[in-house]
């Protein structure tokens, strides 16, 4: 178990005012049977509404509006989170099977199909998966997750939060982001349920992105970061999880004027010993 | 009632005195036309109207449950009565409706059911519209206006009145709201079905709003009054689509929608008319299952009947479809409006071989219907009268109880050799008459 | 009702403006007309100059025909009718269709003049119909408020036509009372202020009746009473 302290805070500049704005947050961590969260602090400015809600994914929202004009925007959220390496639990009523289809972000191409029947044969698999692995969706996810690892590069700038799997996979890089979407369009292949996880980790600089993958055998959803090739453990927060990127915007707002827009985002996360 | 042909040029003046019109874009201008209306009303006996009303409450009653199902339960996907795939992958389920349960436990509060009359007489379902399906307004005005023209005519026949349809919609808000005012949200004038939402709202006494003029606080919807006093919304009787409702929840450049209406409607403290999500239940690849619905969530025989359909995504379908393209009706279930029909008889030989292509390729996107002997009715063209399809879109509201309107919007096909009745594809409209006797 | 959102207030408040416009410069027009009779005159580029609209016009003819019924010129008086109904259908349940029906009785009018051999009469079917739907509206209305915002509309639009076609100042003390009145009971939004200064340009000081008024600075102060 690790306790961790994090700040994290996003500022929007716009170059002309904007007005009649209103935002959609899922920035707030939750208390779970991995994570226990404290002092959870949320400061929005300028902002004339707000309030909580939920969506249908259970991820918790902060919405709200500010209506008047106004040139930059932000959010800060800060707390102290206990973290353990548990797994979180299947519960009665989840929709696996959604998480089983492909999204409009996470479709398969003809090129990733190829790769998947090179790469992911069920024979060679079980040979290679080693022992202390269990070949279930847990021992699959870890071996698909270590291909994707060695077969791709990390760039930033390449892509964009609109990019698909299918194109990030054709020039085999990207951010966090696209190696979750690639390594979901892959599991979902395969016949596995799993989701878009967003999150903080110890270290990084800007929110993460993961993915979780469901065993039936255990019922457990587990955590596995394609990034960095590690298993989710106290290292990491989450935030929101969905079927793709599209359910867990960190930060969705729509507002009127015309703009050019920056943000600038703040992450720190620290263990407190 | 073919009197009423004699009073065409007066009832004609009057539709356009009250401006009864109907929007369409061509070529992206939009242009506002007069709805025709034909002065020959379609008259159902009464007999043949109770038999239509028992089977629609039926049909309704089963969608409504297969939609509160389909959010929560989903135990017609367990017991395998519908294959998953028909669920998840048709455009109207909406995931993020996942585990909302409305006001009531109402989906489909006004459905609009499309049939059509075989020569023999039966009626067949040709589609379920359970989103925002319009054309009430018509028959509505149509009637007050031909009573006006010729009063005699109705003192002769013994018609049930139809002008009761805004009181019907009226409670059938009312009963969902979960306190507050009654709002239509209109995306605004130049919408197609802008008369109606219009004249909906006076008849209804609901307050016709357009997105700017509502807001949500805190858990609650307001109506923002302009002398600052907001009345609280418990019931927003929607007249635009999914996608575009919430920017916060779906499409994020809607510039219609209410941000964050979905998430006052997760939490129970507003009604929406129809619940969004409904598009999984009338999607034209479902519409096959409606039947098998009816005997699992009812426990009771189908009363009306689809018109005999295939699925192209069962093997033994796809054989016959592939076998009799020919002769069958092959509609795309993503369009709608009358786009996407196709008739096999009036393909050519390599047109015939394409779509066979794309049947076998994409086979869940299309179904086959065998194509129904249209029972005629007539209509007036330049004085004569003639015989033309028409369909009717019959009009069943869900409040405490189901009723079934005792009218419905007939549309006709001005064209003698086309099936296509929607207004959007030029046709016309007739009152309908339920004899009382 | 008694439920009126910020849009619709503006709504009410344009459709008064725009019916108004409409009645009066048809009134004008037919005064205008008449003269034309007699004496082939250029009276138009005078009444384009005061009416503050561009001249686009190439004769006496033209004027005539284009500036009440070309709906592509803005300042047309068609154009203005349509922009009375487009305020208008949006109030449907506020107004009624009964009320509704006269606007677009005539939008049917103004096409029949259009094409006809004596518009003048079609015109004034026109006049009959914007008169109706006055009548039509105050009858149907319920809420007092929409009513005093869509009458505002309609006296300050008056105002300042009866300004720009430079009339007597008896009218426009006549037309400033009825203005004050509705004013006085409408819960729209005005400017207490730029009332009195118009009120000022108006109302002479004693032994002044004779004086001319500032009419483009009147002008200038009727169009800050209202801004929606």
């Amino acid at each position: 178990m690790k306790y961790l302290a994090f700040f994290y805070e996003t500022k929007m500049a716009y170059s002309s005012q904007v007005s009649s704005h209103y935002f959609s947050i899922k920035a707030l961590p939750e208390t779970s049977i991995r994570q226990k969260v404290e002092e959870l602090h949320v400061t929005v400015s300028p902002m004339e509404e707000l309030f909580e809600s939920r969506d249908a994914f259970g991820n918790r929202i902060l919405g709200g509006h500010t209506l008047e004009p106004h040139a930059d925007f932000q959010v800060v959220v800060e707390g102290k989170a206990y973290v353990n390496n548990k797994r979180e639990q299947g519960k009665a009523g989840e929709n696996l099977a959604l998480y089983k289809r492909p999204t409009s972000l996470t479709e398969m191409s003809d090129e990733m199909k190829e790769y998947v029947s090179d790469s992911f044969i069920p024979d060679k698999m079980k040979q290679e998966i080693p022992d202390y692995m269990p070949y279930n969706a847990f021992g699959i996810g870890d071996y698909v997750m270590k291909k994707l690892y060695q077969d791709f590069s990390y760039e930033s700038g390449v892509t964009n939060i609109k990019t698909t799997a299918a194109q990030a996979f054709l020039g085999h890089r990207g951010v966090c982001q696209d190696y979750a979407h690639i390594m979901l369009a892959f599991l979902r292949f395969l016949g596995y349920s799993c989701r878009y996880v967003t999150g903080f980790m110890i270290g990084e600089g800007a929110t993460h992105a993961w993915i979780e993958v469901y065993n039936e055998e255990d019922n457990l959803w587990y955590g596995l970061d394609p990034t960095n090739n590690l298993w989710i453990d106290e290292n990491y927060i989450v935030l929101a999880r969905g079927r793709d990127y599209k359910d867990c915007i960190v930060n969705k707002g729509r507002f009127l004027g015309l703009t050019e827009e920056t943000q600038e985002i703040t992450l720190k996360v620290e263990e407190i010993k | 009632m073919y009197e009423l042909t004699d009073h065409t040029e007066v009832i004609n003046r009057l539709l356009a005195r009250y401006g009864v019109k109907f929007g369409i874009y061509k070529n992206n201008v939009f242009k506002e036309q007069l709805f025709p209306f034909d002065a020959i009303p379609r008259i159902i006996p009464k007999e043949e109207f109770d038999c239509l009303e028992k089977g629609l409450k039926q049909r309704v009653d089963a969608l409504n449950l297969f939609i509160k199902d389909i959010y929560g339960e989903k135990k017609i996907l367990k017991d395998g009565i519908i294959p998953e795939d028909f669920i998840y992958s048709s455009p109207g389920y909406l995931a993020e409706c996942e585990g909302i349960v409305p006001p009531k436990g109402i989906y489909s509060h006004i459905s609009g059911i499309d049939l059509v009359q075989g020569k023999d007489k039966t009626w067949y379902i040709l589609e379920d519209n359970l989103r925002v399906p319009s054309g009430a307004s018509y028959p509505m005005i149509a009637r007050n206006l031909c009573r006006r023209a010729a009063p005699a005519i109705f003192r002769q026949y013994h018609v049930e009145d139809n002008r009761n349809y805004a009181d019907i919609l009226k409670a059938t808000m009312d009963y969902s709201n979960t306190g507050g005012i009654n709002v239509i949200l209109t995306p605004g004038r130049y919408n197609a079905a802008y008369f109606e939402h219009s004249y909906m709202a006076e008849k209804s006494g609901a307050v016709l709003a357009m997105n700017s003029d509502l807001i949500v606080k805190g858990d609650s919807l307001y109506f923002k009054d302009y002398r600052g006093r907001d009345q609280k919304v418990g019931a927003v009787y929607r007249r635009i689509s999914d996608d575009y409702l919430d920017p916060m929840t779906f499409k994020e450049e809607s510039l219609i929608g209410v941000p964050h209406l979905m998430d006052v409607y997760r939490k129970g403290n507003v009604a929406i008319i129809n619940a969004p999500g409904n598009g999984v239940a009338d999607d034209k690849g479902i519409y096959y299952f409606v039947p098998k619905m009816i005997q699992y969530y009812l426990g009771e025989e189908p009363i009306l009947n689809n018109a005999p359909t295939y699925l192209p995504f069962y093997e033994e379908d796809r054989k016959y479809v592939l076998e009799n393209l020919h002769k069958l009706v092959i509609k795309d279930v993503a369009e709608a409006g009358g786009y996407g029909v196709v008739f096999g008889d009036r393909l050519t030989k390599e047109e015939l071989e394409r779509y066979k292509e794309i049947i076998r390729k994409e086979s869940r996107r299309f179904i086959a219907q065998e194509v129904i002997d249209f029972l005629d009715i007539d209509i007036e063209d330049e004085g004569k009268v003639v015989p033309r399809k028409a369909d009717l879109r019959a009009f069943v509201l869900s409040g405490e109880e189901t009723v079934v309107w005792k009218s419905g919007l007939t549309r006709f096909s001005r064209n003698p050799d086309s099936f296509v009745v929607n207004s959007s594809q030029g046709g016309g409209f007739k009152d309908t008459w339920v004899l009382s006797q | 009702m008694g439920i009126i959102s910020v849009e619709k207030a503006s709504n009410l408040y344009w459709l008064g403006r725009y019916s108004e416009r409409v009645y009066t410069t048809l009134r004008k027009f037919f005064v205008n007309y008449d003269s034309m009779i007699d004496v082939e005159e250029d009276s138009y580029i005078n009444y384009c100059k005061e009416m503050n609209i561009p001249n686009i016009y190439t004769s006496t003819e033209d004027f005539s025909y284009r500036y009440v019924y070309d709906t592509d010129i803005v300042d047309s008086v068609f154009s203005n009718l349509l922009r009375a109904y487009d305020n208008a259908i949006i109030m449907r349940e506020e107004i009624h269709s009964e009320t509704l029906a006269y606007l677009q009785l005539a939008i049917y009018e103004m096409k029949k003049a259009k094409h006809s051999a004596s518009p003048l009469i079609d015109l004034q079917t026109v006049i009959d119909y914007i008169l109706a739907f006055w009548a039509c509206a105050d009858d149907y209305i319920d809420d007092q408020d929409s009513r005093n915002m869509m009458k505002s509309g309609m006296k300050i639009e008056r105002i300042d036509l009866y300004l720009r076609m430079r009339y007597h100042r008896t009218d426009l003390m006549r037309e400033l009372k009825k203005l004050e009145y509705r004013l006085d009971r409408t819960s729209l939004v005005h400017s207490e202020k730029a009332f009195i200064k118009l009120a000022n340009y108006i109302i002479p000081e004693e032994g002044e009746e004779d004086t001319e008024i500032s009419y483009q600075e009147a002008i200038e102060a009727v169009e800050q009473i209202v801004k929606i």
